[in-house]
């Protein structure tokens, strides 16, 4: 380390400790992951191939922490975090986002933007992206965001995004990960809206080998909307731990968390959601599903969904459920020629389908779904 | 009127005030206040216990002192206990009659008014009535006793009977459970031993009745079920305490074992008054072909902390809870499910409704477990919560946890509240508000009063009726 | 004997709705009542049955003579006012027939049981003649119902409790032809000297199968214009429009 005085945020960080067993935010959790002591960041990044432009979406590239190319009118690089807080078990990991992030992308507009930010991920590290998107009245944005390894280094991506939907704004945002099976992706995904404001976040997860997802959505403002999306495929070797907190502030809210997670192999998969409806938010309509499709003998899937509800007139539910591929859909496929084999990927791709439908958006859902693809064709 | 009906009546009873009295304190045995090693050799001292329950009183005891206040995911309420205010044994001598002459007259007086010697009378098997730490009443009918079926106090079962008692006892519920059967295995006093031999199927409940007469004081009966292979009985029970000023503590400890083949449900009718801090650990073994299910109706005390639970240790084992909580101003119920499965096509279910009125809370927390290697596997549960008023809480905090994919579970939870619509519909048919109300909670509940036995139903929708009254509004 | 509105003032939130409203129904007597979106009408009939969302700034409603402004809803019912809802309530886990029940119960005095034989006999014999399948007893009310079926069990509810004055509040709504036949058999199967109606509704069709006596015009909180029947067929004809010149 070099000769500087201690930053106010290194100092909280010092202060903080790395999660514990007995910590209910990391129940069924693997908290050793989390430990990130030692580790240095990583050093300059080398890009990879780039995949297919999407039309209409202005594209920025970055390799590690250099911007390689792209910018727009609508985006600024700035020095320094943006200060994420962690809510949900991992306040040690945002402190340190807070204290060695190099830059954030702040995004901001009140009209139509589409945004690709690619991100090659290479070399071994930390590596702490953050990305602030701030939708003003009247805007409707649109963020593609997407990891990529191009070696097989185990690299550590720590990212943060903060959502800020200001009255009848809409944003939309997309991130997928395709790192390699050494890397680890901690993720905190914060959102903020106001009245009659929608905001659909959605995750594709298909590869690293530990995932730590910490969603939280907090919806202030009478109509506003927030959809959380997610579709996991995780295999042997991979563990995928995602928690989330739909927090209703306002009158007459709406929220809708869709989670599906597809398990092959000895993969492990931990979801915890909670719905709380502060005093006061009356009219709130809460939804919550979470739904594990078990591929195999070995995998292993926790829900923890949740409700605490204080307030009145509300619709709240939530469904978790663990189930395998049917065998009547299984026999009514290969009734029709398609081999067993094919018969269960078939069945298992329809079953995220769902998920990657509501983001109404075609240009997204192809992404998702080439994605999805893409892992299929590895898994056996 | 039989049985079902009865309890449910008795209960009832004690909503209307009848339960609200108590008789001034004479006991002959008195432990005094707080808990120490001599507490423990006081108590085993007037019941004559053998050694090695001695011993076992006393390694629970350190740890019970050893485990911490689970306040890390329970309520902090829990840290106004007061262990040292309370006293742990209070009795008249630890026998207790075969026949109601023989009562003391406080003691007889206070179960005739609540109805229970008349029932016994009429229709049930066998009862057992606990006054503070001691049964004073415990009978089973004659013709049941000729078949081998043994229903006595804890005590009389562990000195009486411990080639049966032993090898079970504590095994369901190890000691280091949770604190509080810890506490509940340091200092238990009362509570039901049953042993159904091999195909006997008891026709009539079992009952028994547990009553708080002392102020400051804690209950912590432990019961012990085993119904060998092919036996089945229906153990029912009901509790109420008079509205003390002072906390009280009541920490059971219910184990039950179904051998292969057998069936136990066990029917529970809680109300305690609104000072008592209800904690206790319940839970099942079903053996292969076995069936255990928990009814348990929560409507009283200030907290109650209560997660029946099924180990599906044979296959083919059914275990299932339903529960229906009412938790009013002042109360919370902290109820779930626990379902353990341990063996291949095992099947747990779990329904829980909930209604929160005034400032009540309710909590539902659950857990499910169905490890590697086995095939077959299902649960089903399913969480909903009324909320009655504006200022009414609910939580839900279920655990699910599979592994392979061999198995099929689904857990559904939703909170609603009859809402202004509805009521305004009901009114403009002629039904008072009050009225109305009535109507959409026992329309919310419906389904579950349905699974207690038939008679039962009437009642248990009036007490709920009865906990409502002057909640509208 | 009807059911008088005089000078009825209203208003929700602050907001007034009604502005001094006057109509009088004579029992035996059925009143239509039309109008443009925003006009009042359907909030007039919650109003009467005395929703309290719902703030009563001045004037009166009087049944048979007797002011019943201060009544709470129940009350009202039990008067004699019955509300068919545009959109019925759904009451989870309450059969249709313990709910009437409950409700007919509600009517007796202290003591008095409600002879469930008799009560069986009736409400099979009016499902009859409504075409509703005996099994909606055992339903829950209006739960999983389709519009049609909610609408013909508020006629059912009606029949049942022989109320004095019916509020018909767009009845047949989301109906088609062969249900509202139904519905408008069952409502004219209740005409009587002794009982009054007050049918709210946007379209003129209902108006050819329950034929009224009054055919008032609502606007702005007021009833603006009121004739015989053949007023209804005149809006049909030109709309509403020439309430703008009025």
């Amino acid at each position: 380390m070099s000769a500087t005085f201690a930053s106010p945020a290194l100092k909280e960080f010092d202060g903080l400790d790395w999660p514990v067993r007995t910590e209910e935010n990391w129940r069924f959790g693997s908290w050793k992951e989390a430990n990130l002591s030692g580790l240095e960041t990583v050093g300059a990044g080398t890009t990879g191939e780039l995949p297919g432009p999407l039309e209409g979406f202005e594209r920025i590239v970055f390799a590690n922490r250099d911007l390689v190319s792209g910018s727009s009118a609508s985006a600024e690089l700035v020095d320094g975090s943006f200060g994420p807080t962690s809510r949900l078990g991992s306040p040690k990991l945002a402190a340190l986002h807070t204290a060695k992030s190099k830059h954030t992308l702040h995004i901001r507009s009140t009209t139509d933007v589409s945004l690709e930010l690619i991100y090659f991920v290479s070399g071994e590290g930390l590596f702490l992206p953050g990305v602030v998107i701030e939708a003003e009245a009247g805007a409707n944005i649109r963020v593609v965001k997407r990891f990529i390894s191009v070696d097989d280094s185990a690299a550590i991506v720590l990212t943060a995004t903060d959502v800020r939907a200001t009255e009848n704004s809409k944003v939309t945002c997309l991130v997928t990960q395709e790192l390699n099976e050494n890397s680890k992706l901690i993720r905190f995904a914060d959102s903020t809206l106001q009245a009659a404001s929608h905001a659909k976040l959605a995750v594709v997860h298909t590869r690293a080998k530990w995932v730590r997802e910490e969603t939280y959505s907090t919806v202030d403002g009478s109509d506003a909307k927030s959809e959380i999306l997610s579709v996991s495929l995780p295999g042997t070797g991979q563990e995928y731990d995602q928690r989330t907190f739909q927090h209703h502030g306002a009158r007459n809210t709406y929220s809708n968390l869709l989670f599906k997670n597809t398990l092959f192999g000895k993969a492990r998969t931990i979801f915890s959601g909670l719905i709380f409806v502060d005093e006061g938010a009356h009219g709130t309509d809460a939804y919550q599903t979470c739904r594990n499709l078990m591929m195999t003998d070995e995998c292993e899937a926790h829900s923890m969904p949740g409700l605490e509800i204080n307030a009145d007139e509300v619709k709240c539910s939530h469904g978790s459920t663990c189930s395998r591929v049917s065998d009547e859909e299984i026999f009514y496929l290969m009734a029709r020629g398609v081999p067993s084999k094919d018969a269960r990927s078939l069945v298992a791709r329809g079953f995220s389908v769902e998920v990657i439908e509501r983001l109404e958006d075609e240009q997204l859902e192809a992404l998702a779904m080439e994605v999805v693809a893409r892992k299929f064709a590895t898994v056996d | 009127m039989n049985s079902e009906t009865a309890t449910v009546k008795q209960v009832a009873l004690e909503k209307d005030g009848v339960g609200n009295f108590s008789f001034p304190e004479s006991h002959k045995f008195d432990a005094g206040y707080g808990l120490t090693k001599d507490t423990i050799d006081y108590i085993s001292k007037v019941k004559d216990e053998p050694a090695w329950v001695n011993e076992f009183r006393h390694k629970a005891l350190e740890t019970f002192l050893s485990k911490p206040m689970p306040t890390n995911w329970a309520t902090k309420d829990l840290e106004n206990i007061d262990f040292d205010a309370i006293r742990y044994y209070l009795s008249d001598g630890a026998t207790p009659k075969r026949s109601w002459d023989d009562v003391p007259p406080e003691v007889l007086e206070t179960f005739d008014r609540l109805g229970v010697p008349e029932q016994e009378r009429a229709f049930l098997a066998g009862v057992e009535a606990q006054y503070d730490s001691e049964a004073a009443y415990s009978n089973v009918k004659e013709a049941l006793a000729d078949e081998g079926v043994i229903f006595v106090t804890c005590s009389e079962g562990l000195k009486e009977h411990e080639e049966i008692f032993r090898p079970w006892f504590g095994k369901v519920i190890p000691t280091g459970d949770n604190k509080f059967s810890a506490l509940n295995s340091a200092v238990m006093s009362g509570g039901s031993f049953i042993y159904i031999p091999p195909g006997v199927k008891v026709k009539h409940p079992l009952q028994a009745y547990f009553r708080i007469n002392s102020e400051n004081f804690g209950q912590f009966e432990r019961t012990l079920i085993i119904a060998d292979e092919g036996a089945e009985v229906m153990y029912m029970e009901g509790c109420t305490a008079p509205k003390f000023e002072t906390a009280t503590l009541h920490s059971a400890v219910v184990e039950l074992v179904a051998m292969k083949g057998a069936k136990i449900q066990y029917i529970t009718v809680q109300n305690w008054s609104s000072n008592v801090f209800n904690l206790v650990t319940k839970r099942g073994l079903a053996h292969e072909d076995a069936e255990i299910r928990w009814i348990d109706c929560n409507i009283g005390s200030r907290l109650t902390m209560k997660y029946p639970g099924v180990v599906m240790k044979g296959e083919r084992a059914r275990g299932e809870v339903i529960s229906i909580a009412l938790a009013n101003d002042g109360q919370h119920q902290d109820t779930g499910a626990k379902m353990i499965h341990a063996a291949n096509n095992t099947t747990s279910n779990v329904v829980s409704k909930s209604i929160s009125v005034g400032e009540g809370r309710s909590t539902y927390r659950g857990q499910v477990h169905i490890p590697k290697h086995l095939k077959g596997c299902k649960n089903n549960t399913e969480c909903d919560a009324l909320l009655i008023n504006t200022n009414s809480r609910t939580d839900t905090y279920p655990a699910i946890s599979v592994k392979g994919n061999q198995h099929v579970t689904q857990h559904e939870a939703s909170v609603s509240q009859v809402s202004e619509e509805m009521l305004f519909y009901m009114q403009q048919r002629g039904l008072s508000e009050a009225q109305a109300m009535s109507l959409a909670v026992n329309g919310f509940i419906n389904d579950l009063v349905e699974e207690f036995p038939m008679e039962y139903s009437v009642e248990l929708k009036r007490l709920i009726d009865l906990e409502m009254e002057g909640s509208v509004g | 004997m009807s059911l008088t509105i005089e000078n009825l003032h209203a208003s929700v939130e602050g907001a007034p709705i009604l502005k001094g409203l006057n109509l009088e129904i004579p029992a035996g007597e059925v009143h239509a009542i039309m109008g443009p979106n925003g006009s009042g009408k359907s909030t007039l009939s919650k109003i009467i049955a005395g929703h309290d969302d719902y703030e009563l700034t001045d004037g009166r409603v009087l049944l048979d003579g007797v002011d019943v402004s201060g009544l709470e809803v129940d009350e009202r019912s039990r008067a004699g006012i019955f509300l068919a809802f545009q959109y019925p309530a759904e009451v989870p886990g309450v059969s249709n027939a313990n709910f009437l029940r409950a409700a007919l119960q509600a009517r007796l005095p202290d003591g008095e049981e409600i002879d469930a034989v008799a009560f069986y006999k009736d409400m099979y014999a009016k499902m009859d003649e409504l075409e509703m399948n005996r099994k909606f007893t055992s339903r829950a009310v209006n739960e999983g119902f389709s519009g049609g079926e909610k609408k013909r069990n508020e006629i059912l509810q009606m029949m049942m409790l022989d109320p004095r004055y019916c509020l018909l509040d767009e009845t047949d709504s989301g109906l088609d032809i062969d249900a509202l036949k139904v519905v408008a058999k069952g409502v004219n199967s209740m005409r009587s000297a002794n009982r009054g109606f007050l049918v709210i509704t946007h379209y003129q069709r209902l108006l050819d199968y329950i034929k009224p006596d009054h055919v008032h015009v609502m606007a702005d909180g007021q009833i603006v214009k009121s004739g015989g029947a053949e007023l209804a067929l005149e809006l049909e004809e030109s709309g509403y429009d020439f309430l703008k010149t009025a």
